[in-house]
C-alpha cells in the first residue's frame, strides 16, 4: 500500500476476519490523527454502543472501530449471516422499527432526555481533579459504564431519528417532487436547538464589550489571545466574569469526537473568535436570525398544508404525523449531538486528565496528556497498582503519531473490486472536480449565493485566519466550528450531506452551504475569490490568489 | 312547450317537484327521493324543460342565468369543507331506465367554483347531450332521439377521502344474495372510469359477513384542484391499505341493502367518505345486463 510516496506497513489486524474486510475512514468526524487512547475509547463506546442498539431493534448491521496508522478506520455492513436470515430479520423488526420512528418525542422527553442530564449531572458533581488514585479507579470505571450507556442511546436515537426523516423525506417527495432536494428541510428548520442557542446565549455579552478599553483588549489581538488579553484589562472584570460562566455553562463541549481535543472551556478560540464578529456586525443577531429562519419553517408548513388541501384526510394526517416526528428529529438530533457525542466526550476527557495528573505524580508518566497516549487498561491498572514506568511506552507512540502525521492515508482498506478488476471508486478525493476545474460539486446543503476569498481551515487551532465575509473551507466542521458559522459568508466542506451537523446548522445561520464536496480543501486555494451556489451544490472559482 | 308554463326553472334536491323523473331525469328523481332519508349532499336541479326552452331561447338567458346565480349562491353561503365548489351532473330524462344505463355518457363536471364556471359547465352540459358519443349509445339501444333534453343536477361537492361503488347483487353472476363494494381512494370517478385497480369486497346480502375482499394496488387517485380535477400518484404508504375501514364497509353494505329494499328494485350506488362521514352520491337501478362499464 503507497501513500505519499512511502509504503505502509500492513495495518495492526485487532480480530479475525480484519484481513479482509472493507475498511474506510470516517472523515466527516475523524479528519485527522487519534491517540491511543482516542481509539480505544472510541472503539469501546461506538462499536459497542452500535452492537447494542442494532441488537435492540433486531437490524443486522455491525460497525466495528480500528485505529490503523493513527488514523481511525470503520467497518459498516451487514451483518455475517445468511442472507434468508437477514432478510427475516429485517421482517421482524419492522414493528419496533415503526415504534421507534413514532415515538421519538415522547421517549427523548420521557426517558432519554433525563437520563443523559443525570449522568452529566454525575460528572458536574465530582471534581476528579480532587480524588486520590483509588477513590479515581473507581470513578474511572463509573465514567465507563456511563460512556457505554450515553452512547447506546446515541445510536438508539440515531436509529430513530434516521427513521422518522428518511419517513418525512420519502413521502414529501411523492407529494410533492421537490425541484431540490432542500426544499424538505425547509420545515424541519429554524428551531431552538441548542447549538444555536450557544450563540443566543453569547450576543448579550457584546453589551460588556462597549467600554473602550475592553473593546481595544478584544479585538486588538488574536482570538486565542483574546482571553489573557481580557484578563489583563482591569476594567474588563465584568466581561471575563461573564464569558466564564458562559464558557462553564456552554463550552463543556469538544470540538471533535476526540478525547485528546481541549474543550472549548479549555481553548475558547472559536467563542472569542464568534463575540468579536458580533461586535463587529451588529446586525447578525442570531435571535434575529432564528426568528427569520421560524418565519421561513412556518411558510414553508402552510405552503405544504395549502398544497394538501384536497388530498384525501388519510395523506394529510399521515404527513402531519411524519413531519411532527421529522421536525422533533431534527431539534433531538442537535441536541443530542450536543448532549451526548460532545459533551460527554468532554467530560470524560476530564477525568481521563485527572488520571493523567495522578500518574504524572506518581511519576508513571511524564506530564498529564500522555494519558491520552495510553489504553483504557493501562490507565486502570497504573492507578490501581501504581508502579509500572510507561514513559517509554509513551514516548514511542508519541514518536509513531509524529511518523504519520505527514502522511495521506488511503481512504479504503480491501475496497472491493468492480466488474474489470479496479478498485471501487469509493476514494472521494478526485470526485470534486469534474471537466472544469474553475467549477466544483459538491452536494447542496443550504440554499443561497455568496462569494468572498476561500479561507481553508484545517483544524480549529486556526481560527484566527477566518475574517468577516470569507467562505470557510473545511474537511469537516463538528460542533465546535459553529460559532465560525456567524463569521464566514458560506461553507464548504469536503465530507458531510444534507441531515450533516453543518448542514443542519447552515440552514439555521441561512449561511449558503455546500457539503461532500471532495478534496474541497486541496482544491480550492486559500485566498481564490470563489462563488458558493448553495442550492445548486456548486463552488465557482472565479480567481486563483 | 314553454318554460314559465312546467313550473320552475330550477327545482331543489329533497322537494316533492325533484322527485318527477319526467322533469328532472330518473337519476336526479331517484336521489332527490333519497335525500330525506340518506345524507344526499344539497343541491338544486334545472329541469328539462328549462333545457327545452333555452334551445328555444338560444342558450342561457338572463332570468335564468340569475336564476342560477341566486341557487348557487343559496347552496354555497353556508359553505362546508369544499367552499364554493359544486358538481355538475347531467341527468337525461332516458337514463338510469330499468333497460339501459347511460351511465359516463354525460359530462360530469367535479369541482365547479365560482358563478362563470357553472354557467359554462351547465352549457357543456347540455351540449353533451348532442355529442357524438351519446348519439352513437343512443341509437345502439334504440332509445328515441325524439326526446332531446335533460336536466342537469348541480350538487355540493364532496372532497372524498376514499369513494367507489356499491351493487345490491353480484354484477357478474346475478347472485342476489351479494352485495359488491368497490372503493379507492380520492374522488370515485376513477373507480367508476375504471381506470384504476380498486378494492373490491363481496358480501353475503343476508347477514353482511365478509366472502372476499380483493385490494387492488391504488397506483392513482382522483382528487380536487384548483380548478376541476387531477391525477396524482397515491403516496406508497396507502396504496396497500384499504380505502375503507371495517365500520364503513359495512355501512355501505348496510345502505345498499336498505335502498334495494325501499326501492323495490336492484341499486347500483356511488358513494363517498369524508373525514368519517358518508355521502350517498348516486342510486339507480341496477340494468338488465347486470354489468357496469
Amino acid at each position: 500500500m503507497t501513500c505519499a510516496g512511502a509504503e505502509l506497513p500492513s495495518p495492526a489486524w485487532l480480530e479475525p476476519g480484519d484481513a479482509e474486510r472493507h475498511w474506510q475512514r470516517d472523515l466527516a468526524h475523524f479528519p485527522g490523527q487519534v491517540t491511543e487512547l482516542d481509539g480505544a475509547l472510541l472503539r469501546r463506546f461506538i462499536e459497542g454502543g452500535f452492537r447494542e442498539a442494532m441488537a435492540a431493534h433486531s437490524l443486522p448491521f455491525a460497525l466495528l472501530i480500528r485505529r490503523f496508522w493513527t488514523y481511525y478506520y470503520q467497518f459498516d455492513g451487514p451483518l455475517a449471516l445468511p442472507e434468508d436470515e437477514r432478510k427475516a430479520m429485517l421482517e421482524r423488526s419492522l414493528p419496533q422499527r415503526e415504534l421507534a420512528r413514532t415515538t421519538i418525542a415522547r421517549r427523548w422527553h420521557d426517558e432519554w432526555l433525563p437520563e443523559v442530564h443525570e449522568h452529566l449531572a454525575f460528572w458536574s458533581a465530582i471534581d476528579p481533579f480532587a480524588l486520590d488514585a483509588h477513590a479515581l479507579a473507581s470513578h474511572l470505571d463509573d465514567t465507563l459504564a456511563r460512556g457505554d450507556r450515553l452512547w447506546l442511546l446515541h445510536f438508539e436515537l440515531a436509529v430513530a431519528l434516521s427513521l422518522a426523516r428518511r419517513a418525512y423525506l420519502e413521502l414529501y417527495g411523492e407529494l410533492f417532487e421537490p425541484s431540490s432536494p432542500l426544499e424538505a428541510q425547509t420545515p424541519l428548520s429554524g428551531f431552538d436547538v441548542l447549538t444555536t442557542r450557544a450563540a443566543r446565549e453569547l450576543w448579550p455579552l457584546r453589551e460588556l464589550v462597549a467600554p473602550e478599553r475592553v473593546r481595544d483588549a478584544l479585538l486588538g489581538v488574536a482570538p486565542r489571545d483574546a482571553m489573557a488579553a481580557l484578563a489583563a484589562e482591569p476594567t474588563a472584570g465584568p466581561l471575563v466574569a461573564a464569558l466564564d460562566a458562559y464558557l462553564e455553562a456552554n463550552g463543556q463541549r469538544s470540538p471533535y469526537l476526540l478525547f485528546s481535543a481541549p474543550s472549548l472551556r479549555e481553548y475558547p478560540a472559536p467563542v472569542m473568535s464568534m463575540l468579536r464578529h458580533m461586535v463587529e456586525r451588529p446586525e447578525a443577531d442570531p435571535n434575529r436570525l432564528l426568528a427569520e429562519q421560524a418565519t421561513k419553517r412556518r411558510q414553508a408548513e402552510a405552503d405544504a398544508r395549502e398544497r394538501l388541501r384536497y388530498y384525501p384526510a388519510p395523506v394529510r394526517s399521515e404527513f402531519e404525523a411524519r413531519l411532527a416526528a421529522a421536525q422533533t428529529a431534527a431539534r433531538v438530533s442537535e441536541d443530542h449531538n450536543y448532549l451526548i457525542d460532545y459533551s460527554s466526550t468532554a467530560r470524560i476527557r476530564r477525568v481521563f486528565l485527572a488520571c493523567g495528573n495522578a500518574l504524572a505524580e506518581a511519576g508513571t508518566i511524564a506530564e498529564p496528556d500522555d494519558v491520552m497516549h495510553l489504553r483504557i487498561e493501562e490507565v486502570r491498572a497504573a492507578l490501581r497498582g501504581g508502579g509500572t514506568d510507561l514513559r517509554e511506552r509513551v514516548r514511542e507512540r508519541r514518536a509513531q503519531m509524529t511518523h504519520y502525521a505527514a502522511i495521506d492515508p488511503p481512504f479504503d482498506i480491501n475496497a472491493p473490486a468492480t466488474v474489470d478488476g479496479a478498485a471501487a471508486p469509493t476514494d472521494p478525493g478526485q470526485s470534486g472536480a469534474r471537466l472544469d476545474p474553475d467549477v466544483l460539486h459538491g452536494m447542496a446543503a443550504s440554499a443561497g449565493v455568496a462569494r468572498g476569498r476561500a479561507r481553508v481551515l484545517r483544524s480549529l487551532d486556526a481560527v484566527d485566519e477566518l475574517r468577516p465575509g470569507e467562505v470557510l473551507v473545511a474537511t469537516t466542521t463538528g460542533q465546535a466550528w459553529t460559532p465560525l458559522f456567524a463569521t464566514a459568508s458560506a461553507l464548504v466542506t469536503e465530507s458531510g450531506n444534507l441531515l450533516s451537523h453543518a448542514a443542519v446548522v447552515a440552514r439555521e445561520y441561512a449561511l449558503p452551504a455546500v457539503v461532500a464536496l471532495s478534496g474541497a480543501t486541496r482544491l480550492i486555494p486559500d485566498g481564490a475569490l470563489v462563488e458558493v451556489d448553495g442550492a445548486a451544490g456548486v463552488v465557482r472559482l472565479l480567481e486563483r490568489p | 312547450m314553454d318554460a314559465h308554463a312546467t313550473g320552475p326553472a330550477i327545482v331543489w334536491l329533497g322537494t316533492p317537484e325533484c322527485t318527477d323523473p319526467d322533469l328532472v331525469g330518473p337519476k336526479a328523481a331517484h336521489l332527490s327521493a333519497l335525500a330525506a332519508a340518506q345524507p344526499v349532499p344539497a343541491g338544486f336541479c334545472l329541469t328539462a324543460a328549462t333545457h327545452r326552452a333555452s334551445l328555444r331561447d338560444g342558450g342561457l338567458t338572463p332570468a335564468l342565468r340569475s336564476a342560477v346565480r341566486a341557487a348557487y349562491e343559496r347552496l354555497t353561503h353556508d359553505a362546508g369543507h369544499a367552499g364554493d365548489s359544486v358538481a355538475v351532473r347531467s341527468s337525461a330524462l332516458d337514463e338510469d331506465g330499468a333497460v339501459t344505463s347511460f351511465a359516463g355518457q354525460h359530462d360530469t363536471y367535479l369541482n365547479v367554483v365560482g358563478i362563470d364556471a357553472l354557467l359554462a359547465a351547465i352549457e357543456g352540459a347540455w351540449a353533451s347531450l348532442h355529442g357524438e358519443a351519446a348519439l352513437r349509445y343512443r341509437r345502439a339501444r334504440g332509445a328515441g332521439a325524439h326526446d332531446l333534453a335533460l336536466a342537469v343536477l348541480v350538487q355540493r361537492m364532496v372532497w372524498a377521502d376514499a369513494a367507489g361503488v356499491a351493487f345490491s347483487l353480484d354484477p357478474l353472476t346475478g347472485d342476489a344474495d351479494r352485495v359488491v363494494i368497490s372503493a379507492a381512494w380520492g374522488l370515485g370517478e376513477s373507480v367508476v372510469a375504471g381506470t384504476i385497480t380498486p378494492d373490491t369486497w363481496t358480501l353475503r346480502k343476508r347477514d353482511l359477513s365478509l366472502l372476499d375482499a380483493r385490494l387492488g394496488d391504488k397506483e392513482r387517485m382522483m382528487i380536487p384542484s384548483e380548478r376541476g380535477t387531477r391525477e396524482v400518484t397515491v403516496p406508497s404508504f396507502l396504496r396497500t391499505r384499504p380505502s375503507l375501514a371495517d365500520h364503513e364497509l359495512r355501512r355501505v353494505a348496510e345502505v345498499t341493502r336498505a335502498l334495494e329494499l325501499e326501492r323495490g328494485w336492484p341499486v347500483d350506488i356511488e358513494f363517498a367518505w369524508r373525514e368519517g362521514e358518508f355521502a350517498l352520491l348516486q342510486c339507480r337501478p341496477v340494468t338488465a345486463s347486470g354489468t357496469y362499464a
